[in-house]
């Protein structure tokens, strides 16, 4: 079974891998959304489905990213994957220095607040904070990302730089998830007074995931603004964090392959159905309710963790 | 005499008008057992709460190897090592029963994510033997073989079940003997035992075992004080004598254990030392046939007329 399924991901992964080859451009610019969304679903789910805290104001971390390799790009002449470390550094430090106040805050209130934090990043971007953010029209003429003076222009060429980063991001994750880490995580969500009365830091631990996913989500912001060579405060919508919660949530809460299939079902699926114009969201909340109802873990819930102990003694 | 390891001075705690517990004093001392007994609602679970730093106290001191950790966060009291168990089972309900002790390793542990992600040879290491030290506390409790199951199907190990395991799992949780007549009448208490009776004859969902993985837990802390809180609420009286033979275990390597019990049976064969109280207030101290014999006691359990 356990391999069945990981025969299954590699295929998939082959298959993502060649796409480009026989897809247009048009398709393989849908796959790029699909991956930038996804490596957001990755960060995010360390805060919702990791740690268990509704967040839906993740949007406002992808945009301190996003703004901070516009303005690095535009004004300083910063080439852009350069500006990519300090893109995640400073949404890391947003995320410390906002999040720290609302931590102890639980489930909806959480939620409300996250709610709020977006909406104020999004407001402070169109009224041009410190005069550096481009007010409404937002930040334009952002260089195309050079890697070992390759230049990347094309959808195909930018589809590998973001599912390399997809790539690196699911290793990463999949060993963070699977340690102590990933445990205390996982504790956390369970039950919190039984995390801190079994020698848990829990404060610590949920800061640690907003950070950790604010940086994720700043660095990514890098790549979002020089594929679109434009940033604007519209990006960073309420909406768009309502969308990267959806995939987290329909995919399989904590579970990496889970936002990934969330990622391409909530990013591609609408794609698919553009003959039905309007109709498709209409389709997709009735999906969204079928799936609260039937199966409120996701399409590919976690998978328990395995540990050595079982091989030692069968 | 051994020496003293904790230490209570005149501890208050107040919730609104209430005086849960009132300059309450006692000493446990290195390596005892000692039963904190008491009627319901007198402020045992309080008492329990504030050294363990779940709550903090509104007045007095707590002195833990001379080391005073009043208001201390809970955390750092379990790294101290000061290690719990709950009145009610407070379990991690949906992960594997080694994961649940694992929990308990994570404070002897240093891992953070950044080793995590790159799997340093140091994090493999100690994650290997945070592994070795769970299946060591495992197997002292009896739970070996249980080590990959669900703690919530403990005892079921069939998944066909999983269903009724879960209603079953949450039920327990409302049904420890937290206070078990306290605001309950007849009907209501028979009803529960009842209820008790009917899981333990589905037979398998052994209520016991969950408390010994609890137990384990707070072993994996590696503690120099357990604090347990009702161990042997729900349990059946052969798992009760396992637990008594547990008991004497821990002391033997060494730990320091004070237990909040109302299965006198227990208290009784277990503890060496008692303390009794009553509306918050310590109304006796010392070893359990004093206990027995102390007219304040007897009142505080039998009642008198007025009282009632």
């Amino acid at each position: 079974m356990k391999d069945q399924r990981n025969l299954i991901y590699a295929g998939f992964a082959l298959l993502l891998l060649l796409s480009p080859l026989f897809l247009n451009r048009y398709w393989v610019d849908v796959l790029n959304s699909v991956g930038l969304y996804a490596i957001l679903g990755l960060s995010l789910n360390i805060i919702v489905g990791y740690a268990g805290m509704f967040h839906m104001g993740h949007a406002a971390f992808y945009a301190v990213g996003a703004y901070t390799t516009a303005i690095l790009n535009t004004t300083y002449g910063v080439p852009v994957l350069w500006a990519m470390p300090l893109s995640g550094f400073l949404a890391g430090l947003f995320a410390l220095i906002v999040a720290r106040p609302i931590i102890h805050l639980r489930g909806d209130y959480l939620l409300i607040v996250t709610i709020g934090l977006v909406e104020i990043v999004r407001i402070a971007l169109i009224n041009d904070v410190f005069g550096i953010t481009g007010g409404s029209n937002g930040i334009f003429g952002i260089d195309r990302p050079e890697i070992f003076g390759y230049r990347i222009r094309k959808p195909a060429q930018f589809f590998y730089l973001i599912w390399a980063f997809a790539a690196v991001t699911v290793y990463l994750f999949h060993r963070l998830e699977n340690s102590r880490f990933g445990r205390a995580l996982t504790y956390l969500r369970e039950d919190e007074v039984a995390a801190e009365g079994s020698g848990i830091n829990t404060a610590h631990y949920k800061l640690a995931a907003f950070v950790i996913g604010a940086i994720w989500a700043g660095m990514i912001g890098t790549v979002f603004a020089a594929k679109m060579t434009i940033v604007s405060p519209e990006s960073f919508s309420f909406w768009e964090s309502v969308v990267m919660f959806m995939i987290v949530i329909l995919g399989g809460s904590g579970s990496i392959p889970g936002v990934i299939l969330g990622a391409f079902l909530v990013i591609g699926l609408p794609e698919l159905f553009r003959g039905f114009a309007n109709a498709r969201m209409l389709f997709f909340g009735a999906a969204m309710v079928f799936m609260m109802i039937f199966r409120t873990q996701g399409i590919i819930p976690p998978r328990p963790r395995k540990y050595p102990i079982d091989e030692a003694t069968p | 005499m051994s020496s003293t390891i904790l230490s209570l001075k005149e501890l208050t705690k107040n919730f609104g008008g209430l005086t849960a517990v009132d300059n309450v004093s006692f000493d446990v001392q290195s390596g005892a057992v000692m039963g904190l007994i008491g009627p319901n609602g007198a402020g045992k679970t309080t008492v329990f709460n504030l050294i363990t730093g779940n709550y903090k106290p509104d007045n007095g001191q707590i002195l833990f190897d001379d080391q005073e950790i009043t208001g201390w966060r809970t955390h750092k009291v379990v790294m101290l090592g000061i290690a719990r168990t709950f009145q009610t089972i407070r379990l991690f309900q949906n992960l594997s029963v080694l994961e649940n002790v694992l929990a308990g390793c994570h404070c002897r542990m240093r891992t953070g994510a950044f080793r995590a992600m790159f799997r340093t040879p140091a994090g493999k290491k100690e994650e290997a033997h945070a592994l070795e030290l769970a299946r060591e506390q495992l197997e002292f409790v009896g739970l070996r073989e249980e080590a990959q199951s669900l703690s919530k199907n403990l005892s079921y190990g069939n998944q066909r079940l999983l269903e009724i395991a879960r209603a079953l799992a949450t039920g327990p949780k409302m049904l420890v003997l937290d206070e078990p007549a306290g605001g309950m009448n007849e009907q209501e208490t028979d009803a529960l035992i009842d209820l008790i009776g009917k899981m333990r004859e589905r037979g398998h969902l052994s209520y016991g075992n969950q408390r010994l993985l609890e137990i384990a837990r707070a072993l994996a802390t590696g503690p120099k004080m357990l604090v347990l809180d009702e161990p042997a609420g729900g349990m059946n009286e052969q798992e009760t004598d396992a637990l008594i033979q547990l008991i004497a275990k821990m002391r033997e390597r060494g730990l320091t254990i004070i237990l909040i019990e109302h299965d006198m049976g227990l208290v009784m064969r277990a503890c060496e030392h008692l303390v009794v109280i009553e509306y918050g207030r310590k109304i006796a101290e010392g070893n359990p046939e004093e206990i027995k014999e102390n007219p304040k006691v007897i009142e505080a359990y039998l009642g008198t007329d007025e009282e009632e």
